[in-house]
């Protein structure tokens, strides 16, 4: 009994809990409309207060995170930028109408004071000052300014303070204008002129109590009152420019630059600042961290200004023609042009965005971006004269030179903080065999890379100027305007300059398509190798590029170029540098780019003087290897330098499998290889695969047995600090020396074999990828002999340094459906495949179809939205590659922007749910859906949604069968008091059970009857729905 | 009296004095907050001035350079202040939104909200005051309000005071006015978070040439966030603020 009696105690007191407390909802993703801290639109994760709104989408597309115009009526105080919610919980009158009249500021005078307020604010001041105002809204904020000063001893309650009479009067005081409180006659013992100080500029005397008393120096226009080795003096207002040795004006703002800047060679760890010169001293105003805002600067009649806007180089990325590269100002055309047919111009940022080399995001961390310059130059070479034992290079013969080297790691420079670089200390990054080609003299000598160099390309001025010619309220207007030119954040303001920029730009258009260059490939060739990255290049063609046309009697040879992040030099003895500036404090990006032992310290992270120190001070000992693992059952012992691989039975491992294996360093390292031993860590051609940067554990994955008898991996790894292991770790594996006698394996196709590809496709081209070099070939009809077979595909068999064996070919003439071949392959040793590899490629027959989309055209919806009775968007799909399976989106065309995906990644049928109530009015939206065949299909739909806002009202009453009958005009659920009106719903006598047209109640003639309904979208009589009285009769 | 007697007696008096000092060191420490104050009859602001003017400078203070709050819940520490978010967004390249729309009516609630307790503590003490002079004294205790008016911020104690000794007095606008910039620090903040909320910067320079003892001093963090720093060039007197309004990530991520 008491057992039951402590649970119901607890249960109570849980539901007084939960009464008084509001409910937790935790979010990993979505927005929250407050978060239990009191934060207004925060998106996930968070800890949302239940109690207000919560959307799965992002802030950004909440319709409770819509902002407008916040006043308080009782101060006259007017705000933008806040939600309705945040504004009316406070008290204030919220209105999304940007002209809003009541907050329309002007310059209210009053007294001798002015200030540019609202007319209302205004009155509100004056009137608590008890003084007549004036508004004036003609007045700009720089004209309303301080009229007059007249100051005086101001006697109070035993004190004295020098004010304005103004001021003296709201402090009920008595007033003496002219006089000082140290005046004799007011007998209050202050000693006069004890001590200087600083006014308006000027040095004035203070008594002993701190009141302003006469002017001890009148500082001319060009000073300004300043405390300077123990006395106040009046110092000059122009500030002294170490970096450009010359004097600056007060107010006057210019950029500060590290070294370099613009034709996209911004070292790595510079940013462009903003300085300005206050009252005869330098400060900064902002730097750009990662050069994500970019500082460009004008000079008029010899005085600078300066702003900071915003970089658009990750536009450049995006841009698909070479006009709308010259159209960008913060991008430009390059041209990579090694041989005939590796010759491309590509659109590349002038000044480009740093990364976070700590980062865990490839796209952050910078490995996505400086990807897209990994290339590869296919050179072909005779054949034949190979055979002779020459070795004749027909096309694309210079990609065997250095210059492609060179021409390259300029394009992988130009990315970003890719490649190898300089700092902006002018220290050469970290260097490795395969990127290796210009050093530091080079950039120095031929490009004014370094530190002093005065010669480069400033950001665009156009911009500027047109952020300088309009004044806050006409930016905002324009903003309206042009909404349509608002870039695809939404950011009005970066649509808007980049417009303007378009207009001021004196475009010069090069030539960017050279003759025998396909057309595509200015806009396709930075996608090779992601084609499904985020910068949506769109589908390409992963053979051709770079290839020479013809057919493929040549041998082709696979030359290629990798682009990946700039890593800082080793060690941390630069450190320093960065704490060095007295105006530019240390970040992450300047501090890491000096040393890969470079780190800011913790505890002065979030100060005004971050700290940059080198974290491996005294660390000199190299990291010790040990072998971890080896894939496929094979064995490791280990030896004296290194382990011995065999297999499981202690026998070499079988020419041309594939093996992987791990190895572990006792520190933080980063590991290269290669097939020959080389004095220097950088020597090493290869990187070993690593999670992190800098990680314990390294790996080397398929690694292609296809030496004779042996292979030795020599391993060299170096920390932080630049220490690495003098002696090669050795990896000697052992290899079957037994005769070839295996014919190639095919182990895999790009794309796959049988995969979809959108219909009317009528070519694609694919690559094979091999076990061992061979030349393939390819047939319609099966069991053809190697020799009869008539199209020969383009494999890099003669390329001895190739990591991977591949044959591609262009297959053409598709047909609708199943498009198969048949492949053989011949090996180096004369192995003919004896069976037929098949390679199946489907082209999509039907097209794919949206059969119906929900809500349909013209749907009403006038119900309230909720997590139990949602608004559904759904789509059926048929048709396309997958029986109309695919993925869909909506997007609205309404000021909301509503756009998501639904949650079904590969399905026929897709639902959305919109769980809480929308604004009233007709919504337009648009659905997309792509199935894996790169098929798409749209449709269209509007619905009309409307929100009730008035309650229900009582139609008709009536008694029937000894009963008070009623019916309301909708339903409703009914409630009673028998006092008055005002009573609260909840506490009243409920009528209906459940939402209802017809209501009763007893017919009781004693009593009289007060009756609020209420409807489903909880509108509710504020008064009474009707009073009943029942007669006697 | 016995010359031992004697000497009893000056020890007991010297324990006594030792003690009485001991009790008002001990009451001074265990309450700091109790203070002299000047006591005029004429005049019971004055002794409310001097009994909680520190605590309103301290309270003003505190607010000034945490964004406006007393206790921030959404901050960012700076220079070991935590600093409020006056607007905020935590995604990259978006706006923010206004965290505080009614900036001046919140610092005015937080500085009331910290000192009502001290405020009732003084108005006690007052009636006490007179009440040892021999006076009958009564308040009618309201709601303490802070209130930021332009140079100074004004703390209404909304409650009236009414003694009688000979004749009696009322008094009812007690009031204590201390002089700072708080209000028009206020408002050069709602200008620059406008800006923020819609350009995701402000610039700073622009306000120094219209307020020429006004320093604005901006302090970009690599994550995105803003510190706001507004100094009274006369006074030495700041407020801070921080704000997150289209922050932009590191390389060219989304």
């Amino acid at each position: 009994m008491s057992q039951v009696i402590k649970k119901r105690t607890y249960l109570f007191y849980f539901v007084i809990i939960l009464s008084v407390f509001p409910f937790i909802l935790a979010i990993e993703s979505g927005c929250c409309e407050k978060t239990m801290a009191g934060s207004w639109c925060i998106n996930g994760p968070a800890s949302c207060d239940s109690s207000y709104g919560v959307s799965p989408n992002s802030c950004q597309d909440a319709v409770f995170c819509k902002t407008g115009y916040c006043y308080d009526s009782n101060e006259g105080i007017c705000s933008s930028g806040a939600t309705e919610k945040s504004c009316k919980e406070e008290g204030g009158e919220w209105s999304s109408d940007k002209d809003l009249e009541l907050c329309q500021q002007g310059c209210c005078y009053f007294g001798d004071n002015t200030l540019f307020v609202t007319e209302s604010r205004c009155n509100i001041i004056s009137e608590r000052r008890g003084l007549n105002f004036r508004f004036d809204n003609s007045v700009q904020r720089s004209e309303c300014k301080i009229l007059s000063n007249n100051s005086g001893a101001c006697l109070f309650d035993g004190a004295c303070k020098f004010q304005t009479e103004i001021d003296c009067s709201a402090d009920e005081g008595e007033f003496h204008i002219g006089v000082f409180c140290s005046d004799l006659r007011f007998n209050l013992s202050l000693n006069s002129r004890d001590h200087s100080g600083c006014f308006n500029g000027d040095i004035y005397w203070y008594d002993s109590k701190g009141n302003r008393e006469s002017i001890e120096q009148d500082c001319s226009d060009s000073e300004i009152c300043r405390f300077s080795e123990g006395k106040y003096i009046c110092a000059d207002t122009k500030c002294w420019d170490e970096k450009n040795n010359k004097y600056r004006q007060n107010g006057e703002s210019w950029c500060r630059y590290d070294t370099y800047v613009g034709d996209s060679l911004d070292p790595i760890g510079s940013e462009h600042c903003r300085l300005y010169c206050d009252n005869g001293e330098v400060k900064l105003d902002e730097c750009g961290s990662y050069r994500s805002y970019i500082c460009s600067e004008k000079i008029e009649n010899g005085i600078s200004s300066a702003k900071m806007r915003k970089n658009l180089a990750a536009d450049c990325l995006n841009i698909e023609g070479k006009e709308g590269c010259s159209l960008n100002p913060d991008c430009r055309l390059q041209n990579t042009c090694v041989d005939t047919y590796f010759c491309f111009d590509v659109c590349v940022p002038k000044y480009p965005i740093g990364f976070d080399i700590s980062s865990q995001n490839s796209i952050n961390n910078g490995r996505d971006v400086c990807g897209l310059a990994s290339l590869t130059c296919y050179v072909a070479y005779d054949k034949d004269s190979f055979l002779r034992g020459d070795d004749d290079c027909v096309e694309n013969c210079d990609c065997e030179t250095s210059e492609f080297r060179k021409k390259m790691t300029k394009l992988c420079n130009s990315m970003g903080d890719c490649g190898v670089y300089v700092n902006y200390a002018s220290v050469q990054t970290e260097t490795s065999q395969s990127q290796y080609y210009l050093s530091v003299a080079d950039y120095c000598n031929s490009l004014d890379v370094c530190n002093g160099c005065e010669n480069f390309t400033e950001p665009d001025k156009s911009i500027f100027t047109f952020m300088q010619d309009y004044e806050e309220e006409d930016r905002e207007e324009w903003c309206k305007e042009s909404k349509d030119f608002c870039d695809k954040n939404g950011q009005c303001f970066n649509g808007k300059f980049f417009l303007h920029a378009y207009d001021l730009e004196d475009l010069d258009k090069p030539n960017i398509i050279g003759e025998n260059t396909p057309a595509w490939i200015f806009k396709k060739s930075l996608s090779l190798p992601y084609p499904d990255s985020l910068f949506k290049f769109g589908n390409f063609d992963l053979t051709n590029f770079g290839r020479p046309s013809g057919d493929y009697d040549e041998d082709i040879r696979r030359r290629t170029f990798t682009c990946s992040p700039s890593k800082p030099p080793f060690g941390g003895d630069d450190c320093e540098k960065c704490n060095n500036d007295p105006l530019i404090p240390c970040d992450d990006y300047r501090c890491r780019s000096l040393g890969k032992s470079c780190e800011i310290l913790d505890e002065t992270r979030n100060t005004e003087k971050p700290i940059c120190f080198n974290i491996f001070k005294n660390d000199s000992s190299s990291p010790a290897i040990t072998f971890k693992s080896i894939s496929g059952g094979n064995r490791f012992t280990s030896s004296v330098n290194g382990v011995q691989i065999k297999d499981s039975s202690g026998n070499c491992i079988e020419k041309y499998k594939k093996i992987n294996f791990e190895i572990q360093t006792n520190e933080r390292a980063i590991c290269r290889w290669g097939l020959s031993s080389q004095g220097e860590y950088e020597s090493l051609p290869e990187l070993m695969i690593s999670d992190q940067v800098y990680d314990l554990e390294h790996r080397i994955e398929n690694l292609s047995l296809s030496s004779d008898e042996r292979l030795r991996i020599f391993i060299k790894c170096a920390d932080p600090n630049g220490n690495f292991n003098i002696n090669d770790f050795i990896v000697d594996i052992c290899i079957s020396p037994q005769p070839d006698i295996s014919e190639t394996i095919i182990d895999s196709f790009v794309p796959s074999s049988s995969s979809y590809i959108k219909k009317d496709s009528s070519n694609i081209s694919f690559e094979a990828y091999l076990n061992e070099p061979s030349e393939c070939r390819y047939d319609i009809i099966p069991g053809t002999s190697f020799e009869a077979m008539p199209n020969k595909m383009a494999c890099n068999k003669l390329q001895l340094d190739a990591v991977e064996r591949t044959c591609s070919s262009l297959l053409e003439n598709l047909m609708p459906g199943e498009n198969k071949i048949y492949i053989k392959c011949n090996d180096t040793s004369g192995n003919i495949n004896s069976d037929d590899w098949q390679y199946i490629i489907f082209v999509t027959e039907q097209a794919l179809a949206i059969d119906s989309i929900k809500p349909e055209n013209g749907t009403s919806i006038n119900r309230p939205l909720s997590t139990d009775n949602p608004l559904f968007l759904e789509v059926k799909t048929s048709g396309g590659a997958f029986s109309g399976n695919s993925e869909c989106r909506f997007e609205f065309e309404n000021e909301s922007g509503w756009r998501d995906n639904f949650p079904e990644p590969d399905s026929t049928s897709h639902s959305y749910s919109f769980t809480s109530n929308i604004p009233s009015r007709d919504y337009f939206f648009r659905i997309m859906c792509t199935d894996k065949a790169g098929n798409t299909a749209e449709g269209v739909s509007w619905f009309t949604f409307e929100f009730d806002s008035d309650p229900p009202k009582i139609i008709r009453i009536f008694k029937n069968s000894g009963f008070l009958t009623f019916t309301t005009d909708e339903e409703a659920i009914c409630y009673y008091g028998l006092k008055d009106c005002n009573f609260n719903a909840a506490e009243g006598n409920k009528i209906t059970v459940d939402f209802s047209l017809a209501h009763k109640i007893k017919w009781d003639a004693s009593k009289t009857y007060f009756i609020k309904c209420k409807n489903r979208w909880d509108n509710i009589n504020s008064g009474c729905s009707a009073v009943i009285r029942p007669s006697l009769k | 009296m016995r010359k031992e007697e004697k000497k009893a007696q000056v020890t007991l008096f010297i324990i006594l004095g030792v003690l009485a000092v001991a009790i008002v060191l001990f009451f001074l420490l265990l309450f700091p907050k109790i203070k002299t104050s000047q006591f005029q009859e004429q005049n019971p602001s004055q002794y409310l001035d001097s009994c909680i003017k520190t605590d309103l400078a301290e309270a003003v203070e505190k607010v000034s350079l945490q964004g406006g709050s007393i206790s921030p819940e959404h901050y960012i520490i700076y220079n070991g202040d935590n600093i409020e978010y006056l607007c905020y967004s935590s995604e990259y390249y978006k706006p923010c939104n206004v965290q505080r729309p009614l900036l001046k009516a919140h610092i005015e609630s937080e500085i009331a909200e910290e000192l009502s307790p001290l405020a009732d503590e003084c108005l006690r003490k007052l009636k006490i005051e007179y009440e040892g002079r021999g006076f009958q004294a009564s308040i009618k205790q309201g709601e303490l309000q802070a209130e930021l008016l332009p140079k100074r911020v004004v703390l209404n104690f909304n409650s009236s005071l009414s003694v009688s000794k000979e004749g009696s007095q009322n008094y009812d606008s007690l009031s204590v006015v201390l002089n700072n910039n708080l209000y028009e620090f206020a408002s050069i903040a709602l200008s620059i978070i406008k800006w923020e909320a819609a350009y995701g910067d402000a610039e700073t320079t622009t306000y120094m040439n219209y307020y020429h003892d006004l320093k604005v001093e901006k302090k970009k963090q690599i994550e995105g966030s803003t510190i706001y720093i507004l100094t009274d060039r006369n006074t030495e007197n700041k407020f801070q603020f921080a704000s997150r309004s289209i922050a932009l990530p590191a390389g060219y991520g989304v």
